[in-house]
């Protein structure tokens, strides 16, 4: 099958490939491929999916991934787009896991166990990510020790928003500083938090809040000081860093505590006592996957702002179809070299479990 | 191949030049080439206060302003043109207050701008929410001030600019053609929610719901021929592009569905949510930096950027300092710095 010839779109079904040639005209040119063809190729071959939903039980009053997900479906999924692996969590409960009851304290136990039985059963196809029940900090700290010492988790997920708190609230971070000292990778879901629910008229939740609430998750750990006090997590951040690449800059300069605003003499590198080297330190330090954010704009953001051994690949299966990711994924023309990087590289040395 | 399909298709910056055909001449570009040539900038996004209120800006640095202190900035920065503009609640705060804040606001800044018509022009403000005082206002602005076009907050009380009950006011504002500017205003949903949020990444959100509440109300479609300039290169519009259009009401992937609107194209949107957004004006005050651009710059064509600077809430050199690191082709830099403004507001064409 050809490799894309040109500048055009990105389709990867014959209608879709029929569709563009109507839109553009004839100067479109064909730059999609069989499904098939792609997972043969190289480079998108043998891919680690660091953002995967799995569902252990549909329930919560926040929209879930879709009721009828299988392990076999994942697996399916996996082998039409070449992931060799996924690393398995869950945003499925919105706050239930985190109200710090013995009933969400439960849930979570039980939701790891699960996933570790799955990975148990194709040991090379999955890994997980553990879910711990933030709103009771001890229950928080045995969860971290029986998910990573017993059922071997390949680090610990967590919602962008946390029981209405962000995850910089000083209350969470004993935990952040347990998971720094264990050197573990993290995983920000997006959520949509209470004050944005249905707050435009017209415009569902799902369209740009999720977005920004993962960028003011990576904002609040930040100025609240947990990054720099937490140095050796590793913090994945999904959909190319949502807002964090384009809003960078501000972020930097509107630290609080600037008051001065003068961006020749202080060199303005957003220095201040919770972020003793700067806001750009810390935002590089994070890691980057690009599921559903492989868009031409939000990809350029990322690969422009984040070093480029720290993005990874994603998907968000299953609450979103793996298309979503991989049908922009040729129309950014990245170097054979890079996409390697992004495909399984990057990933392979926050997860050397899975080194081949 | 249309500009906006080459912007989607990945090509250079310097093909959609080739292609685009709307921006300045060699001539005038060759201008640019020379080393120290003053780029002559139009600022869209620059904030004046009367004098009375010159001491409390709302925002940090508590910067004074004055006209003098404007020029004084200008010149030191290349800038020829200000467009000025007062965003903040008063004007949405209703009655006859609000309406008076209104008016005083244009004569103050239209006084300012008939001393010095070639360096000056004014953004007016109107109380949106209260339709006869918005109507009023805008008649005033526009056949007695000469306002050079309207400003527009992001949120306007517990809404944002695309509910239905702003349309008569739409319905005026196309019907002038009028060229409208968005300032962010964060909705009070947002103001606290985590410190130091509000003024580093609430207002680019809130910016960025407004335009989805414009695009998914079918205001954009059904107002065509307003121009409308976005602040912050977009703010998270370019990023959030992708998804608007893959959202849109009643079509959705979320839950693992299918894609079945590639182009975004519902009653509302019959064009596609790519032609709506690509029509948009993108200034770059304080979004100068590379990743900004970079998600503007591969969204948009080359005919929709402008330049701002968000003096004096942001010195220049924030906006200033970051844009040479984009290295864009002097092409594309006149047109943002000057060449796309001169379109909009032809009485500064020179």
């Amino acid at each position: 099958m050809t490799t894309p010839q040109g500048k055009g779109d990105f389709k990867t079904s014959r209608r879709e490939l029929l569709q563009a040639f109507a839109a553009a005209g004839a100067g479109a040119l064909l730059a999609g491929e069989t499904l098939h063809a792609q997972a043969n190729q190289n480079d998108n071959n043998r891919r680690i999916d660091v953002h995967h939903q799995y569902v252990f039980s549909k329930t919560g009053a926040y929209p879930t991934p879709p009721a009828g997900w299988t392990p076999e479906k994942s697996l399916e999924q996996m082998d039409k787009f070449g992931i060799q692996t996924a690393i398995l969590s869950t945003a499925g409960y919105g706050d239930e896991v985190y109200d710090g009851t013995e009933k969400g304290n439960t849930l979570a136990r039980k939701s790891n166990e699960y996933a570790a039985k799955l990975v148990d059963e194709h040991p090379k196809r999955f890994g997980f990510m553990a879910i711990l029940p933030f709103g009771n900090v001890d229950a928080s700290m045995k969860e971290i020790e029986y998910a990573f010492d017993k059922l071997k988790c390949d680090g610990v997920g967590f919602l962008s928003n946390i029981y209405d708190k962000w995850p910089g609230d000083p209350v969470y971070l004993p935990i952040f500083q347990e998971l720094s000292r264990r050197k573990a990778v993290t995983f920000i879901h997006p959520f949509v938090p209470k004050c944005c629910r249905a707050l435009v008229k017209g415009v569902q939740d799902y369209v740009v809040e999720f977005d920004f609430d993962t960028t003011r998750a990576v904002t609040s750990l930040l100025y609240n000081g947990t990054l720099s006090k937490c140095p050796d997590m590793k913090v994945i951040v999904n959909h190319s860093g949502a807002a964090v690449p384009v809003l960078s800059g501000r972020i930097k300069d509107r630290v609080p505590g600037d008051e001065s605003r003068d961006h020749r003499e202080t060199e303005r590198e957003g220095k201040n006592a919770n972020i003793p080297n700067g806001v750009f330190y810390e935002l590089k330090k994070l890691y980057y996957e690009c599921a559903h954010a492989t868009y031409p704009t939000s990809f350029k953001a990322l690969l422009e702002f984040a070093p480029h051994d720290h993005i990874m690949f994603g998907t968000d299966y299953s609450a979103e179809p793996m298309e979503s990711t991989v049908r922009q994924w040729d129309a950014a023309k990245l170097p054979a070299q890079l996409q390697r990087a992004i495909n399984r590289e990057n990933a392979e040395r926050l997860f050397p479990k899975f080194k081949s | 191949m249309k500009i906006h399909d080459v912007a989607a298709a990945g090509l250079t910056r310097r093909d959609l030049l080739t292609i685009a055909g709307g921006v300045a001449t060699l001539a005038a570009a060759g201008k640019m080439m020379g080393q120290g040539a003053n780029p002559r900038r139009i600022d869209v996004h620059h904030h004046y206060a009367p004098p009375p209120e010159a001491g409390s800006t709302k925002k940090g640095g508590g910067t004074v302003w004055t006209p003098a202190l404007a020029l004084e900035q200008m010149d030191k920065h290349g800038i020829e043109t200000t467009i000025f503009s007062r965003p903040g609640g008063e004007s949405e705060e209703g009655g006859e207050k609000a309406r008076a804040f209104c008016r005083k606001s244009n004569e103050y800044i239209a006084k300012v701008v008939s001393d010095n018509k070639k360096r000056f022009g004014f953004f007016a403000v109107i109380p949106y929410s209260d339709t006869d005082g918005a109507m009023r206002e805008l008649e005033y602005a526009y056949e007695t001030l000469k306002a050079d076009g309207v400003g527009l907050m992001s949120s306007i009380g517990d809404k944002w600019p695309g509910d239905p009950v702003f349309w008569p006011v739409w319905e005026e504002l196309n019907r002038r053609k009028a060229i409208l500017f968005q300032h962010p205003f964060t909705s009070a949903c947002c103001r606290t929610l985590i410190p130091g949020g509000e003024g580093s990444v609430e207002r680019d959100f809130d910016s960025t719901r407004a335009v989805t509440n414009l695009l998914y109300s079918g205001t954009l479609s059904k107002y065509p021929d307003i121009r409308y300039i976005l602040n912050h290169s977009g703010s998270d519009v370019a990023v959030e592009s992708g998804r608007m259009k893959d959202r849109v009401p009643g079509f959705s992937t979320y839950g693992g569905k299918p894609l079945s609107n590639r182009d975004g194209k519902v009653d509302r949107i019959p064009n596609g949510v790519f032609y709506e957004l690509r029509k948009l004006y993108y200034e770059c005050a304080h979004a100068a930096y590379p990743p900004a651009i970079a998600a503007m710059t591969a969204f948009a064509p080359s005919t929709q950027y402008l330049f701002g600077t968000d003096w004096p809430a942001e010195p220049m050199e924030s906006t200033l300092d970051e844009l040479p690191k984009n290295k864009l082709s002097p092409e594309v830099l006149h047109a943002l710095n000057r060449g796309n403004a001169e379109r909009l507001f032809p009485r500064f064409k020179s």
